[in-house]
């Protein structure tokens, strides 16, 4: 039996989505202070306009909704996915005012794919972008990857019991440490710390290779965030094609790859635990899937002949394969390159490969490794099962901070959030294919936005149609929250309908 | 006279029928969608110069818009000097006309899709962008901060007399 919610229940909800909306609002005061050094007066009122809604929006609704009632485990689960709209859509407000977006759907997109740290964009005229604006894009991407939920309420709570079901909600589940603040603010040091280091680097780069100082200010932090948090915006609308540069690609390659790393490992390090980095299961299921896969891509490539020497199969295969596969979505090539240059086999190896994504418990998006490697790891126990003698006791175990037994739930949750994806990957495809689109074209764009990549293929975006726009935001927001929190949103909106 | 100088126009003219169409500016989406029927060869492209001028010794990248897509221009550093102003959000760049090789995948820079520009003219100077300053925003803004301020610490207040906290 549905039993139908109350209305407490929505008001606890609404009340703490009006909360990270404030949040937002003041988030936007940082662009807003960007676009006030750079004298960029417009941008100043789109972000002051943007903030003001959001901060006065938030406020009424926590007037409002106030019930004096603590969050529980079912509303923490409701706010995220409630929360991720509500950002959106007020995130959406100061670009849209910026003048680069046909549409408020077209800003929506943008700020969608900016949180989920996607990197599809139907951003106009990029290159004339405001400062203030192209770190906006940026920022969002560095907020999403953090896990904005978390993030606002453990910096405005200071210790919210429910913080749990949040972490579970937006798919950040994995306690790094025993408390869940204490592993927020464990991720927002650590992220700090390579914020500072991975943008010296950059702009010591940039410098290098002939930006002006000022200039590789402008660039070097928003390539970091967009690198790090795996989102894959670059302030330029050539992606890292602009730079002409194997420095600048050498310096992206690494911190993709970190932030595609899953947190806890960084901690067990840091811990003065070495010996992790060599047992981790997952960390070894990436190793052989990027093997597996760039012998692949290397092997399309050379049979294409397009590139002659080895720093071209590095700079372009190597680099496209590690960007697709850590869901970042940066490019050394033209769009148009990977399906018509590199062959129907390098096609089907970058698509697979973004389909899997990388580590969980990153800001990568896809399938991820570690499930992965508990669906190759329950193969392989279901063969030795039927091998072995009926009486044998079979049990598979991995490592993963520590050693772990492979249960049946394990196996079944892989199994389901595995489904999802692929189902979402082909939902995205069919539909795009009804409207027009070549099926292979559907079937990457659709990966690309459900597995939060950000590439793209032959298919023009700024000129897809609304319907298909909407799919596109609806497949981002399900991959980046890992579908389980929408779903419970589905069967929480049923039961308000159905339900007792 | 008219005998002798004909044959010579006819032989300029077999050569601009040939040469022109292999020289005529090319498209960026022509360029995307059909390189290979251009790599390797001498074509012409004109763009915006958009972001940096990126000088690396004697020679040098810069990257023009055409209105579709940007391609990368390698130039002699001093044919790039020629560029006084790149487009950003406050210009519009020089637009420049390059004559140079194009490459699919450019053996010398690692597989760029790059035009190798053999001379760089400015076709028209790049300027200062105004951008007046909307008073539709103005006055939103004037409505909308000081509610969003009024709601921000009349909720502060409230939370500090009620419950003590901050």
């Amino acid at each position: 039996m549905l039993f139908r919610p109350r209305l407490i229940d929505l008001k606890i909800i609404g009340f703490y989505t009006g909360k990270l909306v404030i949040g937002v609002g003041f988030l936007m005061l940082i662009p807003m202070v960007v676009s006030l050094v750079n004298r960029e007066w417009g941008p100043v009122l789109d972000f002051l306009i943007g903030a003001s809604i959001a901060i006065a929006a938030g406020h009424l609704s926590s007037i409002w909704l106030r019930t004096g009632k603590e969050m529980g485990w079912i509303h923490g689960i409701m706010v995220v996915p409630m929360a991720w709209l509500a950002a959106m859509f007020f995130g959406a407000v100061p670009h849209y005012l910026g003048g680069h977006f046909a549409s408020f759907l077209d800003a929506m997109f943008d700020t969608m794919s900016g949180f989920t740290t996607t990197g599809l964009t139907l951003i106009r005229d990029l290159d004339h972008l405001s400062y203030g604006h192209n770190f906006w894009r940026h920022l969002t991407i560095f907020i999403g990857g953090q896990g904005i939920v978390i993030v606002m309420l453990t910096l405005m709570a200071g210790g919210a019991s429910s913080v749990w079901a949040l972490s579970v909600g937006e798919a950040r589940e994995e306690k790094i440490l025993p408390n869940l603040i204490h592993t927020a603010r464990f991720i927002r040091r650590f992220s700090l710390i390579y914020f500072i280091a991975g943008t010296a680097a950059l702009w010591l780069g940039a410098v290098q290779i002939g930006i002006s100082p000022l200039r590789a200010l402008f660039h070097a932090p928003n390539v970091f965030m967009a690198a790090f948090d795996t989102g894959g915006f670059t302030p330029q609308s050539q992606s890292i094609v602009y730079y002409h540069s194997p420095l600048f690609e050498f310096l992206t390659l690494p911190l993709m790859l970190a932030g595609a790393i899953n947190f806890g490992l960084y901690y067990a390090l840091f811990s003065g635990n070495r010996r992790e980095l060599f047992k981790n299961s997952e960390l070894k299921t990436m190793t052989a899937t990027i093997f597996v896969s760039f012998t692949i891509t290397a092997a399309a490539i050379a049979a294409a002949g397009v590139f002659g020497d080895t720093a071209s199969l590095f700079r372009r295969g190597f680099y496209q394969l590690i960007s697709a596969y850590t869901s970042t979505g940066f490019t050394t090539v033209y769009s148009f390159h990977i399906p018509d240059i590199w062959g129907a086999l390098g096609l089907l190896t970058i698509m697979v490969t973004m389909g899997l994504g990388a580590s969980i418990g990153s800001t990568a998006g896809g399938i991820k490794a570690y499930r992965l490697m508990i669906i190759l790891k329950a193969f392989v126990l279901e063969i030795r099962r039927v091998i072995l003698p009926p009486s044998a006791v079979t049990v598979a175990k991995y490592h993963h901070l520590k050693k772990n037994l492979l249960t049946e739930k394990l196996v079944l949750g892989a199994f389901l959030i595995g489904i999802a994806y692929i189902a979402s990957y082909l939902a995205g495809a069919v539909i795009a294919a009804s409207m027009g689109y070549s099926l292979v074209d559907a079937l990457f764009q659709s990966v690309s936005a459900g597995g939060n990549i950000g590439l793209s293929s032959r298919i023009p975006l700024l000129d897809i149609p609304s319907a298909l726009k909407i799919t596109y935001i609806t497949q981002m927001w399900m991959g980046r929250l890992e579908f389980v929190s929408i779903l419970a949103l589905i069967g929480f909106a049923i039961s308000a309908v159905r339900g007792k | 006279m008219i005998r002798k100088v004909g044959p010579l126009w006819l032989a300029v003219f077999i050569v601009m029928f040939f040469v022109s169409p292999v020289l005529a500016a090319v498209s960026s989406t022509e360029l995307i969608e059909n390189p290979q029927a251009y790599d390797g060869t001498s074509i012409q492209f004109q763009g915006e110069a958009i972001g940096d001028v990126m000088e690396r010794g004697a020679f040098g990248w810069v990257n023009l818009h055409d209105g579709s897509d940007a391609i990368g221009i390698w130039a002699p550093a001093a044919e790039l000097r020629k560029i006084q102003r790149a487009g950003d959000y406050n210009h519009i760049g020089d637009t420049v006309l390059v004559e140079g090789v194009f490459r699919l995948a450019c053996p010398e820079h690692s597989g760029e899709f790059d035009i190798h520009a053999e001379s760089l003219t400015i076709v028209e100077r790049g300027h200062r962008v105004v951008r007046p300053i909307d008073t539709g925003k103005v006055v939103a803004a004037i409505v909308l901060v000081p509610i969003a301020a009024a709601l921000f610490f009349a909720e502060r207040y409230r939370r500090r007399h009620l419950f003590g906290g901050s």
